[in-house]
């Protein structure tokens, strides 16, 4: 690493704070490493560190102390990867990424970007290649490039990475994406999402297709609200998108980025627009915003929105459909795997991120009434995994598995109420053979007329925890054969994305001479808004103008 | 998976100490209430290993929560050591996780810290501050179960506080469990 690397001694910045933990962050400024109080007031909880050249900066970290106390309780540290890329004793996080010898969950989607080319130029956006800008780079790994960042992938130890997320820029801009899947699935990767705006496939009737054969397994959609106004990426063309991935039978996951003041009204609405769609739509990923770039502290507040800030909005504008207690934080997940790896006695893919990163739930929608239902209103979700707590208990203190997979059997039954179960859905039977007989087959019966709710806030330099970054499981896999967290990634551009996507990029010009091909001859030129009324567009352009905020996935 | 099994010594020595059961009142009436308090502590073995080192042994081989499963109860008691019916008890879990802390207190150096977390029956979790503050988190319990006169029937009643704690096999040694009875009190019920 060319910089030097700072880290602070802890200064005295908590007398009259209640504070939770203690961590370690980093200075927005200058990036030096700082010691961090995580502390609650007024009901919520909030982080301040204290730069010796910068100040102190104070953040809110988490919108509810009551639900920061309940995900808590879910912690459990990950087996992490024991074949280290970056192998090294001491825990300077973030400066060693990775993954280094310290790194406490293995990969649970690995990101691989094969462009930073997109077909739109979003003013806010300086994550795709522009001309006009002093040393821009297009970056676009080569094909051995790719096969040999996926076997880095596979290559881990005790769990090789399982799960890709193709990325961009826009993927779809370039010719080689299907071969590129192909050459994926035959690494034997098993998921593979397409990260994208959609705008190439709501155009091209046959890509949707084309991708599922292939071995895509669902899309990954920019959506960001059901207006113009709060969504001028691809309002027009997400039903285009859909429409096409229906026709493919390919799944569609919608990822709202949630900005307070933007579109955080509309939660509840995207909820409503997939529930139309629910035999597409399996699932919406809410990502409230990170704030990149320098902003003030009044602007931050003004576009800052937490996790429990978008449950609680949710629980709002469903009318109570869907309630703060119906999610759970990814960590929840844990009892189960530990079952699993009882009873296999084999390490199992294990999604052990930090509470304070993710949160899920799965809702069903009622044949009937047409409400959505949430797992929690049928399952006693605390009361199952503490049996599965107990029984795995039982198992490493040498139970016989027989006995006890009778036991599960005898009891999987009382944590489902089956009066209010959804019809044609049998999830103790799916449970039973899901972690007894490790059959998945029947977990697709989950998906009908079921969608997964999910939140992960991608963390910023205000707001950076090391205990967070440290286990998470949202990786990116590079060219020289690291494999970088998420969030180290693209908070730190210029340690990691940027200066890894320069060194293997060439320049605009050279692209250009070598493919033939202009930068911006790819661009969309809105073809499928072409019949849309003026003030319509003047309205989107309202919305684009009215927040500082550049989203952090790139497409 | 990477265990290499290395009992702690003296873990057999675990044992129940200072159960005790007290009552809010020496009399009670048919139609009211009264509160025992039970108090017991884990001692000995387990409660001495549970330090610093045995969480990063624990956590090194992947063994990254402890469960302490309580059964505490208060029973009628018929002569000496015979009692007969359970007149209140609970069995619940303190699940102590095992994770690496980056707090700078904990860790001045950086290095690696194993730190730990106990989540209390309710699901309320404590951050100890100290080694001896996990210990007493974990394993020092005090319950108060609150019983109607007519629970207990007319006439004059000895009482026994029962306490019993389990755990399971780790990295650090064999599941086990150990159990105890308080000295007896007596209530008069009107
Ligand atoms: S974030 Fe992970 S990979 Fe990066 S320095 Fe920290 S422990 Fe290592
Ligand atoms: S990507 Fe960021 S928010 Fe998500 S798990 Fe990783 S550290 Fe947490």
């Amino acid at each position: 690493m060319a910089q030097i690397i700072q880290i602070d001694r802890p200064v005295e910045t908590s007398k009259s704070k209640n504070v939770i933990r203690k961590t370690m962050s980093i200075c927005p400024e200058c990036m030096k490493i700082l010691p961090a109080d995580v502390f609650e007031r007024d009901g919520k909880v909030f982080m301040s560190k204290v730069c010796p050249t910068h100040g102190e900066v104070e953040e809110l970290y988490f919108g509810s102390y009551e639900m920061y106390t309940k995900f808590s309780t879910y912690w459990t540290d990950g087996k992490g990867a024991l074949s280290p890329n970056v192998p090294i004793d001491k825990c300077a996080c973030p400066t060693n990424c990775g993954l280094c010898s310290n790194h406490l969950s293995h990969t649970g989607l690995g990101n691989m970007i094969i462009t930073n080319r997109c077909d739109l130029t979003c003013w806010y956006c300086f994550f795709y290649v522009k001309k006009g800008l002093e040393g821009a780079y297009v970056y676009e790994p080569t094909m051995e490039q790719m096969t040999a960042m996926i076997r880095t992938l596979r290559a881990q130890r005790p769990v090789p990475g399982n799960s890709m997320q193709i990325t961009g820029g826009e993927p779809t801009l370039r010719e080689d994406l299907v071969d590129i899947v192909k050459m994926i699935k035959r690494e034997g990767i098993n998921h593979v999402q397409l990260n994208t705006n959609g705008i190439n496939i709501a155009l091209n009737t046959d890509l949707a297709l084309k991708l599922r054969e292939a071995g895509v397994s669902n899309l990954y959609l920019s959506f960001d609200g059901v207006t113009p106004k709060t969504n001028p990426k691809n309002h027009w063309e997400a039903p285009y998108t859909i429409e096409n991935c229906r026709k493919a039978h390919l799944g569609v996951v919608l990822v709202p980025t949630v900005i307070k003041s933007i579109n955080d009204h509309e939660l509840g609405d995207i909820l409503r627009f997939a529930q139309t769609n629910i035999d597409t739509v399996r699932a919406i990923s809410y990502q409230p915003v990170s704030l990149t770039g320098r902003m003030s502290k009044k602007e931050r507040e003004k576009y800052r929105i937490t996790i429990p800030d978008c449950i609680e909005r949710i629980e709002e504008q469903t009318n109570g459909e869907v309630t703060k207690d119906d999610w759970f934080p990814v960590p929840t997940c844990s009892p189960v795997t530990h079952f699993i790896e009882a009873f296999t006695k084999k390490p199992q893919y294990e999604l052990s991120i930090h509470f304070a990163c993710g949160a899920g739930t799965y809702v069903f929608e009622d044949a009937d009434t047409k409400k959505l239902v949430p797992i929690t209103k049928f399952v006693d979700i605390r009361g199952l995994l503490e049996f599965l707590e107990e029984k795995t208990e039982e198992l490493e203190s040498g139970a016989n598995r027989y006995v006890i997979a009778a036991r599960f059997l005898s009891k999987i039954n009382g944590f489902v109420n089956k009066e209010k179960q959804p019809k044609g859905l049998s999830l103790a039977k799916l449970l039973t053979s899901a972690l007894l007989k490790h059959d998945y087959s029947s977990v697709g019966q989950f998906h009908l007329n079921s969608m997964f709710l999910g939140m992960m806030h991608f963390q910023d330099k205000y707001n950076q925890d090391e205990e967070r970054l440290q286990r998470c499981d949202i990786h990116y896999v590079t060219p020289d054969m690291r494999i970088i967290p998420f969030c180290s990634f693209n908070v730190i551009p210029e340690w990691y994305r940027d200066r890894i996507q320069q060194k293997y990029g060439m320049p605009i010009e050279e692209w250009e001479k070598k493919t033939g091909e202009k930068l911006e001859q790819r661009l969309y030129r809105g073809t499928l808004r072409r019949n849309i009324a003026k003030h319509e567009m003047n309205q989107m352009a309202c919305a684009t103008q009215a927040a500082h905020i550049e989203p952090i996935t790139g497409t | 998976m990477k265990y290499v099994y290395e009992p702690v010594k003296g873990l057999e020595r675990t044992c129940i100490r200072n159960i005790s059961i007290s009552s809010s009142s020496d009399t009670v009436r048919l139609d009211e209430p009264v509160d025992f308090t039970v108090k017991l502590s884990v001692a000995g073995g387990i409660r001495d290993a549970f330090t610093s080192d045995l969480w990063e042994k624990a956590w090194d081989a992947w063994d990254k929560t402890f469960r302490m499963t309580y059964n505490i109860g208060i029973k009628k008691v018929v002569a000496g050591p015979i009692t007969k019916d359970v007149i209140k008890s609970q069995k619940f879990v303190r699940r102590a996780t095992f994770y690496w802390s980056r707090s700078p207190e904990l860790n001045p150096d950086y290095s690696k810290k194993i730190w730990v977390m106990v989540v209390l029956e309710g699901r309320e979790p404590v951050h100890p501050k100290s080694v001896d503050e996990a210990k007493t988190t974990l394993f020092d319990v005090k319950k108060t179960f609150r019983v109607m006169g007519s629970d207990l029937g007319k006439g004059k009643h000895a009482l026994k506080a029962f306490g019993k704690a389990s755990w399971g096999r780790h990295i650090f040694g064999e599941k086990g469990n150990s159990q105890s009875v308080s000295k007896e009190i007596t209530i008069t019920c009107k």
